[in-house]
């Protein structure tokens, strides 16, 4: 499978694709367990650098060797990833980032869910644990300039050589710069992406090519800390799980209940009456009433959206500053071009030239100048579409 | 990586002694196997099992007939503790022990049996004030040094104590005090004492419970009878050979070896310099003291993971220990350090670096520099 261009385009003027290292450098890879972060590990081995593997424990789920097993973080996962690291020759280490997790994963989660938002883990764990602390245990244990991982992204650089941005992969089906948006320019600048130019079918074909034991194995798509995908029971373990409920239309009449407003989101059809034409969808959910509004698909289109944490990679967008480029809202969601203006403190608005679908608050959106990411922020509380 | 390594973790078992790696490999070449059985072959192999057994038995004071082996310490330490024990005993231990001790007691709570702690003091010593009073008959688990924090315990007065309480039965670990000093299983008044392989330069896979004359082991593998029908398995009859000699020549070298590693230590310390300035507080009894385990050091930093050191030293050739093992880089503090005062972040940030008598006073005054320049940039880039 070839892929040459992308939907978003090539890269902007002034930009150019990161280089490769001149020189060997000392890399931290983090180590999944799967066969993502097993071939870009062996990778960067066979690319003559000098690599540390590490498995992050990251929560207690960790524990669990059963009925939890496509998870990146269980017992089973750290055995694979030791043996890929013995596998290709690498030093493995198992570095404790509980309590960072805890605060930047964990416990935003709960609470996004408290407040009515649909959080996005993912992003927290990329911008703060793995891109955030263990960049810096990298360095002070291992002396490490670099942290790679199995994600499929690209880096580009400036003409000038100061400033990084996100690059989207060049397989768009995998592309997950979408998850990394919260990384600015000196975190991209040490990062390592090594499946960026790559397909999965490539990645699998690398790893039977050299016996990974990994190389079959199937993906991770679970939010890691929740096993079998019941974050509900998670949120009735820390007391944040709501009763039941009124479910209302536009209009706010009752037309019927819910057993927890945190089991919707945005957008959300299952569990809802109606069908066919007078399908009807969650337009918003209100945690302090504990009351969720439904509203035909039509209502949900928003040209207006309200963000905040809005940054570039060089930092917060600031009041009156604005950055253009093509919105998305979902991981590989629609695009729409779209201008994002700062209000200062990180909060901004996002207009776009055609609305896009049911933007849920708590979810990212991410602007991208060709394929580079030139932007991304959290979505705060929806505009009425006009 | 640094090509070269130095190993300081003799604490958790030290490399098979090469004599004993020979005698071993001649066994073994020689076929030997199972020594139960009717014929010539088992009976070759009888003979060097009750030969091991003799041997050990000879080194610890005792009777052959008193020595079970079992797989590993932790089996013994079961072995023994089953013997004794039943859910309606009290058990009385430390917050210092071994983990698989630790497990033992947590099992007996679960089980619904009451579980005791004895307080250590700051040095990690057991407090013979501590044994509680009402509680005759109770069985009593402990080591009788920490690998932990290196605290040999004193225990002549501790049991002393014990029985005057109205103590009932003692099972006691002897793992690391058996590297450390001559042993006589008789006089610690043990119902049970466990002594290891691994520790004295034997192989990895065998241990031994010795119990006292009138002592009933309880099997907790019941099977063809082995053992006396103390446990069921067939006899790891090279093993069990490789244990005894090298027990044996750790006996005959007891006092030299204290020696060497007093001396290795002590150099290591002075080129280490100042604790303080490396954010260190030494844990258990002071390095000086008697009353530490020969070879053995033990410190915690309030300002990183033990585990975090550990890899750092790894990576820099050094093979070291929080001292306290854990699963899979858990950060629970250790019991043992809050029992014995220290913080929380101090007892998250065990370390530990034990000498064995392969190590040189340069490989340890080499380790020290490495070990300053290491914890030095560590401190500097993660902070508090």
């Amino acid at each position: 499978m070839t892929l040459t261009t992308t939907p978003l385009g090539g890269l902007p003027v002034g930009w150019q694709a990161a280089p490769e290292a001149a020189t060997p450098e000392r890399v931290l890879v983090a180590l999944s367990g799967g066969v993502d972060s097993s071939v870009a590990a062996a990778l960067l081995v066979e690319a003559g650098h000098e690599v540390v593997g590490v498995w992050m424990r990251l929560h207690s789920a960790a524990d669990q060797r059963d009925g939890h097993r496509k998870s990146c973080c269980t017992l089973d996962a750290a055995d694979d990833a030791r043996r890929i690291a013995d596998q290709i020759g690498i030093p493995f280490h198992i570095q404790n980032l509980e309590q960072e997790f805890a605060d930047a994963v964990l416990e935003p989660f709960v609470a996004a869910y408290q407040s009515g938002e649909t959080p996005s883990p993912c992003v927290g764990c990329n911008t703060a644990v793995k891109f955030g602390a263990l960049v810096g245990k990298g360095s002070a244990l291992f002396g490490c300039d670099a942290v790679a991982t199995g994600h499929y992204a690209r880096r580009a650089v400036s003409d000038d050589g100061r400033s990084w941005r996100l690059r989207a992969a060049l397989d768009t089906e995998k592309d997950q710069t979408y998850f990394l948006h919260g990384l600015d320019s000196a975190a991209i600048a040490r990062a390592r992406f090594p499946l960026g130019e790559m397909t999965k079918p490539e990645v699998r074909e690398f790893a039977r090519s050299r016996g990974l034991v990994t190389a079959e194995k199937p993906e991770s798509q679970e939010i890691c800390f929740v096993p079998n995908g019941d974050y509900r029971s998670l949120l009735r373990e820390r007391g944040a799980a709501s009763g039941e409920g009124d479910v209302v239309d536009e209009s706010g009449a009752v037309v019927g209940t819910h057993a927890g407003s945190e089991g919707f989101t945005v957008g959300q059809r299952r569990g809802l009456p109606g069908s066919g034409v007078s399908a009807r969808y969650v337009s918003s959910v209100d945690p302090v009433t504990n009351r969720i509004t439904i509203a035909p698909r039509a209502s949900l289109n928003v040209r207006d959206i309200a963000l905040i944490e809005a940054a570039t990679p060089e930092g917060l967008i600031t009041s009156g500053a604005t950055v253009q480029g093509l919105a998305r809202i979902r991981h590989r969601g629609a695009l729409a071009q779209g201008t994002v203006t700062g209000l200062g403190g990180g909060a901004a608005t996002l207009a776009l030239d055609d609305p896009l679908w049911a933007p849920s608050p708590g979810q990212t959106v991410v602007l991208y100048d060709g394929e580079t990411l030139v932007a991304g922020a959290r979505i705060a509380r929806p505009q009425p579409s006009v | 990586m640094t090509p070269t390594r130095l190993f300081l973790d003799h604490a958790a078992g030290s490399p098979t002694l090469p004599v004993v790696v020979d005698l071993m490999a001649d066994l073994y070449r020689a076929g030997i196997g199972n020594p139960n059985g009717g014929h010539t072959e088992a009976r070759r192999a009888r003979a060097i099992l009750d030969d091991a057994r003799a041997s050990l038995a000879e080194d610890l004071c005792v009777e052959p007939r008193q020595i079970t082996f079992t797989a590993t310490a932790s089996e013994a330490l079961a072995l023994g503790l089953h013997s004794v024990l039943t859910p309606t005993v009290p058990l009385v231990t430390t917050a210092g022990e071994h983990r698989g001790a630790r497990a033992l007691a947590a099992q007996h709570a679960a089980a619904g049996g009451a579980v005791e702690l004895v307080a250590l003091d700051a040095e990690g010593a057991m407090q013979a004030a501590g044994i509680p009073a009402n509680r005759p008959g109770a069985v009593g688990l402990f080591a009788l040094a920490s690998g932990e924090v290196g605290t040999i315990q004193p225990w002549a007065t501790f049991a002393a104590a014990w029985r005057a309480s109205g103590g009932g039965a003692l099972v006691v670990d002897a793992v690391q005090a058996a590297y450390d000093h001559a042993l006589d299983a008789q006089v610690t008044g043990a119902a049970h004492l466990v002594v290891g392989s691994a520790k004295v330069g034997g192989p990895f896979g065998i241990a031994a419970l010795i119990s006292a004359p009138d002592t009933k082991v309880r099997p907790i593998i019941v099977g063809g009878g082995q053992e006396r029908g103390r446990r069921g398995g067939t006899e790891a009859v090279v093993l069990a050979a490789g244990f005894a000699a090298a027990f044996r020549a750790h006996r005959l070298q007891s006092a030299e070896n204290r020696q060497h590693l007093t001396a290795i230590t002590n150099a290591f310390d002075a080129a280490l310099g100042p604790l303080a300035s490396l954010g260190l507080v030494p844990t258990g009894a002071p390095f000086t003291s008697g009353a530490r385990l020969a070879g053995h050091r033990s410190y915690a930093a309030d300002w990183a993971l033990g585990d975090d050191l550990v890899a750092a030293l790894d990576h820099a050739g050094i093979a070291a220990s929080t001292g306290s093992a854990c699963i899979s880089g858990s950060r629970e503090p250790s019991e043992a350090l809050r029992a014995m005062g220290h913080s929380e972040a101090e007892s998250r940030g065990g370390l530990r670096l034990s000498f064995g008598r392969s190590t040189t006073i340069e490989e340890a005054q080499g380790a020290a520099a490495v070990v300053r320049s290491v914890l030095e940039r560590v401190r500097t880039a993660v902070p508090a």
